[in-house]
């Protein structure tokens, strides 16, 4: 039994709450990514799970015991480190084996054990080396063979890729993903990259200031952002924002934006009141270039065009905001070219201005009942 | 060369003169015959070379005697001070406590204390207890005093160790006396060396102390012998330069020893010297 | 599970969080306590002790002396020639020291600031003096001073600061410069050794930058590298004054406060009293005023300091 729960967690420092009122069930097996903008508390709340912060208030359970006036070595976890903290002055081999070293076991179940880990991780010609002498991602296996031999209830990493080149952040990401699915050991992992956070995670617990803002299965979280935070926070290039107000033409609800443009809402949002403040959400994927004839659409002029081979992105000033279309084509537009473009209206997320939360979408809703 | 070079070498090389010439001359007395003394006094180098000095002042003298008291009392210091503050140099690196502000605060005062103002009491505190005319007395009061400076610099040691290393320990089945042990003081024992040697050549420098708290010559250490021997036998110079070459020795290999933390060093003991 | 067993858990779990509480307090104390101990018990206990001798009548030379005498020792320092005498030298030995000290090592770590062929062996040469042990460096000038065997007076007679060789160590009006020639030498690699390594600390891309920009090397040197050397040498020259003020052993040595007193600063003034007289009440007076004075001196530097940061 290895799932993790969290209660009512507090953590301060001095007069500053880092933490506030966190709650999370993770299950066994799980492998939940905590993500969110630096400061936001992430590493905090791993760091309690590790027993490397003390709590101020609240529980955390891992398996069936309550851990927090356990000390780390007594809590059963392995954690990677941002900087794999590999000690400089062993082998790779004592680096892996340290942890059963320091438990006092026979020195050929240490050795069993930590040639098992190399095999599958592919360390076995360096077990003589000394960090210093291995590449980045070297350094980075032998960090997670070092968790692996101890076999522990439970994995942390700490943005374990952080310090790695793009090709080699991909490459791992798929490594520690295929690990996790041999493993299957509950793992708790911090980044500030979302897209590791999409393509490892089971699920997302995104944080902000302290707060959980959401908690959900990838695809929930970037489809159906709680609240403005974890939409703008999840997906690159970021979702466009806009204010507008809810209005009523023909019969049906619209959405009429602050310079006039008006916007069909859909079906799911027929429910609310005529003179709502809404903020709109709208991703870049979401929103198309089209010819000046189409219906209903919008024109702006181009500031920025970014093509990076697969995709081409356009940025433009829209509704006193900056504007981003993600187009799959190849425009062949130029900056100062004007465009007329249209949204998916269906695609659009509302928040409310207040709260920030998300808007139901009553169509949506009932589709996830079903 | 250009013009410029030639000027910066120039004045690199009267750096080098200036730094190196009374030493330069202590050696060259050292190894003068004493019949050359007056009629070659301003030479560069006398016109006949003799070790004479200095087997005299090895087998003739007590130096051999102050010598070892010497080695003995800087030794034992610089271990007890760079343990201690091994100790006190991880506390402060690594923990946030109640009183840290205070504590080195105080340390960094001691260090700008006038020595001065403390002699006499310690004197007087030290002699009903059989701790003067006693090396193990100067080795206490010279630990007490290097022991602020050492631990600033061992906690500067200790901050060039990332934290990470012993959370990774800990977290792997070490408490945090286990994860110091096996981890963070392997790794800072070029610091620990370095300490001990800034404090044995502050050990092996220190008059003041000695002076007030030894006045029996078999428990004197070297500077208390030499300046003895300086004002007894005043004109016995060549024993009295060879004497100095030989309390230069153990100086300059510790010196050499530590050259690569000078800088450290000296920014930690900014206030020591 | 039973009643009894989740009693038995809860209380090991509560004695387990006293230990962790108790022991996260006391952690850092147990790695500091040796040091602790023996600072308080070396230090700060003759520290105060001290503090109370400087008024108590305690000559060991005389047996009837003992006893609280009050500001009786403040008194006679006011009429005391040689104290006022020594509080001038004082001065003259920590600023010219100082002052020599702090812009020949300047000089040197500007020089040493740039590669060249032997650069690790001049550096290793010139920082010599600092470890040759400072009674060592005493007695060498000492006898540099001295024309029987040193060199030094002959060469003041051929560039005729003086008319004939002899030892200006025992002239009152010249003594004073022979350690503090001593105090230059010796003091130069600290000041050289601390700007060197901020010297170096100083991106190499701002100096690029600046010639880009059509800087010429003086206003380089005023416009980045002295302001990225200022609180360094705030804080060196601050802590260093008062390290040289306290700064006694090459007096004695060289000297012993003579001729005449000419060449006694306080520090060397308070030993000689302390050690030669064995007179310690006195000596703790005095020594009571110098911390006075060198805690105003810090005090008002660090009232300038806040006051130009804040400007």
């Amino acid at each position: 039994m290895s799932a993790i729960k969290i209660k009512k967690l507090r953590k301060q420092f001095g007069s500053v709450e880092v933490l506030k009122d966190i709650n999370i069930d993770m299950h066994d097996g799980e492998f939940v990514i905590l993500v969110g903008p630096s400061g936001c508390g992430k590493s905090t709340l791993l760091r309690t799970i590790a027993g490397l912060e003390t709590v101020t208030s609240g529980d955390i359970m891992i398996g069936d015991s309550r851990v927090n006036d356990l000390a780390p070595k007594d809590r059963d976890i392995s954690m990677v480190f941002q900087s794999y903290a590999l000690y400089p002055h062993m082998s790779v081999e004592r680096n892996m084996g340290f942890s059963l070293e320091v438990q006092k076991r026979p020195e050929h179940e240490i050795s069993t054990a930590v040639n098992k880990a190399a095999q599958v991780l592919g360390l076995s010609h360096l077990l003589k080396r000394k960090p210093k002498e291995l590449s980045g991602g070297q350094r980075q296996r032998v960090a997670m063979g070092r968790a692996i031999v101890r076999q522990p209830k439970v994995f942390l990493f700490d943005e374990p890729l952080s310090n790695l080149d793009a090709q080699l952040r991909v490459q791992m990401r798929l490594e520690i993903k295929s690990l996790h699915q041999k493993l299957a050991t509950t793992i708790v992992y911090v980044t500030h990259d979302q897209v590791e956070a999409m393509t490892l995670a089971d699920r997302i617990v995104v944080l902000n200031e302290g707060i959980i803002q959401q908690v959900g299965a990838p695809l929930e979280i970037y489809d159906k952002p709680a609240n403005l935070f974890v939409a703008s926070f999840m997906g690159a290039p970021s979702m466009n924002f806009f204010d507008a107000q809810i209005a009523e033409k023909a019969g049906a609800k619209i959405l009429r934006c602050t310079s006039g443009t008006e916007l069909t809402l859909g079906s799911g949002y027929q429910h609310l009141e005529k003179g709502m403040q809404v903020t709109c959400g709208i991703r870049p994927e979401h929103c198309e270039i089209v010819d000046a004839e189409y219906q209903g659409c919008a024109s702006a002029t181009v500031n920025v065009v970014e093509p990076t081979g697969i995709s081409e992105q356009l940025y433009f000033d829209f509704e006193g905001g900056n504007f981003c279309i993600y187009s799959m084509e190849r425009t062949g537009l130029n900056n100062r070219d004007s465009i007329n473009f249209t949204m998916d209206t269906q695609q659009i997320h509302l928040f409310d201005m207040q709260t920030t939360l998300r808007i139901a979408n009553e169509v949506s809703q009932v589709k996830t009942a079903v | 060369m250009t013009f410029k070079n030639i000027g910066h070498r120039l004045a690199i090389l009267l750096y080098v003169i200036f730094a190196l010439f009374p030493l330069y001359w202590l050696l060259k007395i050292s190894v003068t015959p004493n019949k050359l003394l007056y009629s070659e006094g301003v030479r560069l180098w006398p016109s006949e070379f003799t070790w004479r000095n200095f087997e005299l002042v090895m087998t003739q003298s007590e130096f051999p005697l102050f010598f070892a008291n010497s080695l003995t009392v800087s030794f034992s210091t610089a271990i007890l001070t760079t343990l201690i503050a091994t100790g006190a140099g991880y506390a402060f690196s690594r923990f946030s406590f109640k009183g840290k502000v205070v504590i080195s605060a105080i340390l960094l005062i001691t260090q700008m204390f006038p020595l001065v103002m403390v002699l006499a009491p310690i004197y007087k505190i030290m002699a009903p207890i059989g701790l003067t005319n006693s090396l193990l007395g100067l080795v206490l009061i010279y630990t007490a005093f290097n022991v602020p400076f050492a631990t600033f610099l061992m906690q500067s040691f200790f901050d060039g160790i990332p934290q990470d290393l012993e959370e990774s320990a800990m977290v792997e089945g070490c408490t945090r006396f286990g994860a110091l042990r096996r981890v963070i003081v392997p790794l800072t024992l070029p610091g620990m060396a370095a300490t001990l040697g800034f404090v044995f050549t502050a050990a092996w420098s220190e008059l003041l102390f000695a002076l007030m708290l030894i006045s029996d010559n078999k428990v004197s250490t070297f500077p208390v012998g030499l300046l003895n021997f300086v004002s007894k036998f005043a004109v016995e110079w060549g024993q009295m330069m060879a004497a100095g070459v030989m309390a230069l020795i153990p100086a300059c290999l510790f010196f050499a020893f530590i050259q690569r933390y000078l800088v450290q060093g000296l920014t930690a003991g900014a206030v020591k010297g | 599970m039973n009643s009894h067993t989740v009693a038995a858990k809860t209380t090991r779990s509560s004695q387990q969080k006293l230990k962790l509480v108790i022991s996260q307090l006391i952690e850092p104390y147990l790695y500091l306590s040796p040091a602790l101990i023996i600072i308080g018990l070396i230090i700060i206990t003759p520290t105060l002790v001290g503090l109370s001798y400087a008024f108590q009548s305690i000559e060991l030379l005389n047996p009837f002396s003992k006893g609280w005498v009050g500001l009786a020792h403040f008194e006679k320092m006011m009429g005391d020639r040689y104290f006022f005498k020594a509080l001038g030298n004082t001065l003259d030995w920590t600023l010219i020291s100082l002052f020599f000290q702090f812009s020949l090592g300047l000089g040197l770590a500007m020089l040493l600031n740039r590669q060249f062929g032997g650069r690790k062996l001049v550096q290793a040469l010139v920082f010599l003096p600092w470890a040759v042990p400072t009674f060592l460096s005493g007695l060498t000038w000492a006898w540099l001073f001295n024309p029987v065997i040193g060199v030094l007076p002959h060469w003041m007679t051929d560039l005729g600061l003086i008319a004939e060789p002899f030892n200006i160590l025992s002239d009152p009006q010249l003594a004073m410069y022979g350690p503090i020639l001593a105090n230059i030498w010796f003091g130069i690699p600290f000041f050289a050794i601390t700007l060197l390594a901020a010297l170096q600390s100083i991106p190499q891309d701002l100096y690029e930058a600046a010639g880009i920009d059509g800087a010429s090397p003086w206003q380089i040197f005023i416009k980045i590298t002295l302001p990225f050397l200022a609180p360094m040498i705030a804080i060196t020259v601050m802590l260093r004054t008062i390290w040289i003020a306290n700064f006694a052993d090459l007096i004695i040595v060289m000297t012993s406060g003579g001729p005449a007193n000419s060449t006694q600063t306080l520090p060397s003034y308070i030993f000689t009293t302390a050690y030669r007289r064995l007179d310690f009440g006195y000596a703790s007076a005095m020594a009571v005023a110098l911390l006075i004075l060198l805690m105003m001196y810090a005090l008002i530097l660090l009232h300038l300091r806040s006051k130009l940061f804040r400007g």
